[in-house]
């Protein structure tokens, strides 16, 4: 587990990246959409997560005699980031639920043309 | 009452005056013959004021507001100012005489909101009269432009929406795009925006092209001033009820415009800079052009007021083009057409006007004949034509007589045949409307009075007498008019 | 004391919100909302006073600087942070419950309660000295202005919010991905630690990539050209108050954290500012065309929005400390216009709703028309005193394509401010627009107004040019 590992561990992560980013664009339906978000949130959160880790090291806290650890702050900083992935998510579904009560659909060119109509 | 009075400066009454005077028409919705009265006495007074600045020393400049140091808010009081300022003053009682018995005899809407932004546009032509520096005096000219766009657009309908977006898109157009530039560049070169006796400019070191960039810039963004090609705004502004024409369109805006044309000729470059690098030869054939061109559009025009605008615009370009000329001869005829073609002008839209209420007419085919019936109001047509051709005994011969001389002066021989050939053209666009009037057709057998009521009738005799009375009278003008540096010798 | 009130601005509202749910009612809702903004409007002015002293921090749990959060107040942010609040603050006067006329069938104090949580959010963007921090707050304000568009009264509202959702949510996910990179280049989250480290990382590129993706994020936020789309259809959608508020100061705080991150912390220097020159320029008049043939006021005010936005990115671009200062003018002077005249137009959303207003509503008529006159750059306004610190700053740094824009984009506004002006004073009234409680329709939009003659005849926003000018280290 070196170098090559974690360098090939960054492509799979911006393979998900990107993955997110194309479902976003090219999804017409808004939940497909938010999924599609998601996945691009959760390929940045995979990204912090592996800057702090470091392969023979293990947590700080757990291992006294270890002298080489993952780096904490990533892990915690992400930790916000998940709960703002979480509450991101949230509020686009209640959108999305209002979007079908008010133009009666969730596929975004059926409803931008009912909103036109109006 | 008049403690609180006399603290007011006097410098700012005249700004002051009118713009009360409108906020109290907007607020207080006083019944016709209240504001009309009161309108007429504060233009009297404001007037008298002016007047009596001929007679005593000027009061002392005002700083109203500093917003850093070079740049403020300031009004002074220098010859050309008092010029165009008492032009505007003596003229304003005059066609709220007129505009009263227009406004009533075409019973015409909303005279409320017509009078207040009447008096709020005086207030703006008087702003410029004072102005002391370059950022008030653009401060006053937009006031200006913004304040007319009410009376031009007064009548609602789309000719009116139509010539309302051309006056106010080429007016805030030519001043924001090249007027504004123009005056930061100045105040950048030079570290102050204030006007300088022999001109601000005169020891910036800017090379002569720049110099020429500069005065093209004020020269075409000084919308007002009507010099082809930004003249457009003036014709559509002809939607305007005649009063409005009569006075901010022959008057208080175009005059402003060629007064800030001369005011940043003589306090901003100083005709000794700008003759020595020759910037203005461009623009010198530019208005040249322009009072050709314009005499010809009159010459052609059926439409009263079309003529009398493009006249306008013709007459407009003496000024510009005694400002390119540059030698104090000329600088004072042009300082003098403000004077003469205001009243000659204001005389002939007044004509127009009572001729549209009497006869409901305005094309100027339709007018043969129709002297017999109303021979004052034709009658002072052809003593105010004579004044804007510049035939004696009107005030415009010594117009036409210091510019000729001016260019003579200067070198000038080509100028002295554009102001012949425009000469001619004034005289075959403006006499045929009083001959058609007398002599188009043979005089009836019995002829039936039918002249404009009174409150028409009178301001358009006196504004045609005023005009030859100037012809008599104007050495007190010019002995002021010399004390400027530049103008004087 | 004046520890606390380093971060009073952020804390208040933040504290203030739930609150204002478990009140319950609408009216004491509402009046504690808007006590909070007044609260926290007189907090950040009181912080002005001694901007000439240079930056100030507040360390959260006393940890000392690198290693905890840090607020730092400088000369850059603090005048913001009273824009922000003060806009808020008129925003709220205007959102009485009768304003918002029962959209939320007695929810309101929720609407408050997002109105502070947004507004605690975008001071803290404002207000952090910490680069992690800035995401948090961003997404705090990003997730409750969804809520908020969300709120408006047209059927498309919610359809509207989900896609700035979607595209909000992107742009903050690359500011994450940003200060992730610059964690790895640096190992800090400290902008004055960042600003130190970054040039000298030995991870040059993967600091520039960073760098890069949190431009992209706040040019997304801050509607620069070419991201821009969004901003119309928001400001077209968001209940009149709500969009006020935006108007005002949301897009003006992603434009700070851009100036901040990229040419203070990265000092990226001359390459980043000739690309907010070029952004700037290009939004500067596609803004201003696309306002001239709007169908929409509200989108025709937006797009204009767009080109005023652009002034002050390019105030910024040209590097100077008369730039800084016409980009202080302009902050304030376009707040004080722009969030008041939403706040005049109210709930009107069509040219034909304004038709008549000189005769149905004369005070409005007078408001709009002078607001107009700012948005226009008319001599008195503040649209006057910052066009004109804008144009002399170009003049100055010889920026001649620069200049040229700014007159051209200003005869643009021009074809706009008299659609705008037309229907006001010269169409007859076609059909009545909602009636709405005088305080609130007037009293916001008054204040606006007398802002803005304040700001065009006192040099009081000019004052603040030379120290966030010393913020970013342009001037000794």
């Amino acid at each position: 587990m070196t170098l090559w590992a974690s360098q090939l561990f960054y492509a799979l992560d911006g393979l998900l990246l990107v993955t997110g980013l194309y479902l976003v664009i090219a999804q017409d339906n808004l939940v497909k959409k938010l999924l599609g978000l998601s996945l691009f949130q959760v390929a940045i959160f995979v990204f912090y997560l592996s800057l702090g880790k470091l392969f023979p090291g293990g947590a700080a806290v757990l291992l006294p005699e270890q002298s080489i650890y993952s780096h904490p702050l990533p892990h915690v900083l992400i930790l916000t980031a998940i709960v703002v992935g979480i509450a991101t998510l949230a509020v686009g579904l209640a959108l999305v639920v209002r979007v079908q009560e008010e133009l009666g659909s969730t596929e975004e060119d059926e409803a931008r043309l009912e909103d036109r109509r109006r | 009452m008049s403690a609180l009075l006399s603290t007011v400066p006097p410098l700012l009454w005249p700004v002051l005056a009118p713009a009360l005077l409108a906020l109290l028409i907007i607020l207080a919705r006083p019944a016709p013959n209240v504001r009309e009265g009161l309108a007429l006495a504060v233009g009297l007074a404001n007037a008298a004021l002016w007047l009596s600045w001929w007679l005593g020393a000027p009061p002392p400049p005002l700083l109203l507001h500093e917003f850093q140091p070079g740049l403020s808010l300031s009004l002074s009081l220098e010859p050309l100012g008092l010029l165009f300022g008492t032009v505007a003053a003596v003229l304003w009682p005059i066609t709220t005489v007129y505009a009263a018995g227009y406004m009533r005899a075409n019973s015409e809407e909303r005279q409320n909101a017509f009078f207040a932004a009447f008096a709020a546009s005086i207030a703006g032509a008087q702003l410029i009269a004072l102005a002391g520096d370059l950022l008030t005096l653009f401060v006053g000219y937009e006031w200006l432009t913004l304040a007319t766009w009410p009376l031009v657009t007064h009548k609602r309908n789309a000719d009116a929406l139509r010539g309302g977006r051309i006056y106010l898109g080429f007016l805030l157009a030519t001043s924001l795009g090249l007027l504004l530039p123009a005056i930061v560049i100045t105040v950048m070169v030079a570290g102050s925006a204030d006007f300088v006796a022999g001109g601000l400019l005169r020891g910036s070191g800017l090379s002569a092209t720049a110099l020429t960039l500069l005065f093209a810039a004020y020269l075409f963004g000084i919308g007002k001033a009507a010099l082809m090609p930004v003249h457009r705004w003036l014709p559509a502004a002809m939607v305007a009820p005649t009063p409005v024409s009569a006075l901010l369109h022959a008057v208080a805006v175009v005059k402003a415009g060629v007064f800030v044309v001369l005011k940043i000729t003589i306090y901003v470059f100083g005709p000794e800079l700008l003759s020595r690098t020759n910037a203005a030869q461009l623009l010198l054939w530019v208005a040249s052009a322009s009072l050709v061109l314009a005499s010809v559009q009159a010459w052609r025009a059926d439409h009263l007021k079309q003529r009398l605008a493009y006249s306008t615009i013709s007459q407009l370009a003496y000024v510009s083009l005694a400002a390119c000329l540059l030698v104090p001869g000329a600088l004072l005829g042009g300082a003098l057409q403000i004077l003469a073609h205001a009243f000659g002008k204001i005389t002939l839209f007044f004509c127009a006007g009572a001729i549209y209420t009497a006869a409901h007419k305005q094309q100027v085919s339709q007018l043969d004949g129709l002297g017999w019936a109303m021979p004052f109001t034709f009658g002072a047509f052809a003593v105010a034509s004579l004044s804007i051709i510049g035939l004696p005994p009107g005030a415009g011969a010594w117009v036409k007589w210091y510019l000729a001389l001016g260019s003579i002066d200067a070198g000038q021989w080509a100028v002295l045949g554009v102001l012949a050939a425009s000469t001619m053209l004034n005289i075959a666009y403006l006499l045929p409307i009083p001959l058609r009037g007398f002599f188009a057709v043979p005089r009836p057998a019995s002829v039936t009075r039918a002249e404009a009521p009174w409150a028409l009738l009178a301001p358009l005799l006196l504004t045609a007498a005023l005009s030859v009375v100037w012809f008599f009278a104007l050495g007190p003008v010019i002995d002021r008019l010399l004390l400027i540096e530049g103008v004087g010798r | 004391m004046s520890e606390i009130l380093l971060i009073a601005p952020v804390l208040l509202p933040l504290l203030i919100a739930p609150l204002v749910v478990m009140l319950g009612s609408q009216r004491a809702g509402w009046l504690l909302a808007v006590l909070a903004a007044l609260v926290a409007t007189l907090a950040s002015a009181a912080l002005l006073p001694a901007l000439g002293e240079g930056p100030r921090s507040y360390h959260f749990g006393n940890w000392p600087p690198p290693f905890g959060i840090e607020y730092v107040l400088d000369g850059l942010n603090t005048p913001l942070l009273l824009l922000t609040n003060a806009s808020a603050l008129l925003a709220l006067i205007a959102a009485t419950p009768a304003t918002l006329a029962g959209r939320f069938a007695g929810r309101e104090p929720v609407f408050y309660a997002l109105f502070l949580l947004c507004l605690s959010g975008l001071s803290g963007i404002l207000a952090t000295g910490d680069a992690f921090n800035v995401f948090v707050f961003l997404e705090i304000s990003s997730l409750c202005t969804y809520g908020l568009v969300a709120a408006g009264p047209r059927p498309g509202s919610a359809l509207a919010a989900f896609q700035y959702l979607i595209l909000g949510t992107l742009g903050g996910s690359f500011v994450l991905l940003g200060v992730g990179f610059w964690l790895q280049a640096t190992g800090t989250l400290n902008m004055a630690d960042l600003a130190q480290r970054l040039p000298q990382s030995e991870y040059g590129e993967v600091a520039l990539a960073g760098s890069v993706l949190l431009l992209l994020g706040f040019a997304l936020k801050s509607a620069s050209f070419p991201l821009q789309q969004w901003l119309p259809a928001v400001y077209a959608a968001a209940p009149w108050p709500v969009t006020a508020f935006l108007a005002a100061c949301a897009t003006k705080v992603a434009i700070y954290a851009m100036v901040r991150l990229a040419l203070d912390v990265a000092a990226l220097g001359e390459a980043a500012r000739w690309l907010f020159g070029l952004i700037a320029l290009v939004g500067i008049v596609w803004g201003a065309l696309a306002a001239c043939v709007q169908r929409d006021l509200r989108r025709m005010l937006a797009w204009s929005s767009v080109s005023q936005l652009g002034y002050i990115l390019f105030a910024f671009s040209l590097g100077t400390a008369a730039g800084v200062t016409a980009a202080m003018i302009q902050f304030f002077s376009h707040g004080a216009i722009k969030g008041g005249l939403f706040l005049a137009l109210g709930p009107a959303r069509s040219f034909d709703d304004l038709a008549g207003l000189r005769e149905r509503e004369p005070w409005r008529c007078a408001m709009l028309t002078l607001l107009t006159m700012g948005l226009l750059g008319v001599p008195l306004t503040a649209g006057f005193a910052a066009k004109w610190a804008l144009l002399s700053a170009a003049a100055q740094a010889g920026h001649g394509i620069g200049l040229g824009v700014v007159i051209f984009s200003s005869l643009l506004a021009v074809v706009y401010c008299l659609r705008l002006l037309e229907p006001v004073w010269l169409r007859a009234p076609q059909r009545d627009a909602p009636q709405l409680p005088r305080h609130a329709m007037l009293l916001p939009p008054a204040l606006a107004t007398l802002a803005m003659f304040a700001l065009g005849l006192t040099p009081w926003a000019a004052s603040f040019g030379r120290p966030a000018a010393q913020a970013l280290g342009w001037a000794p």
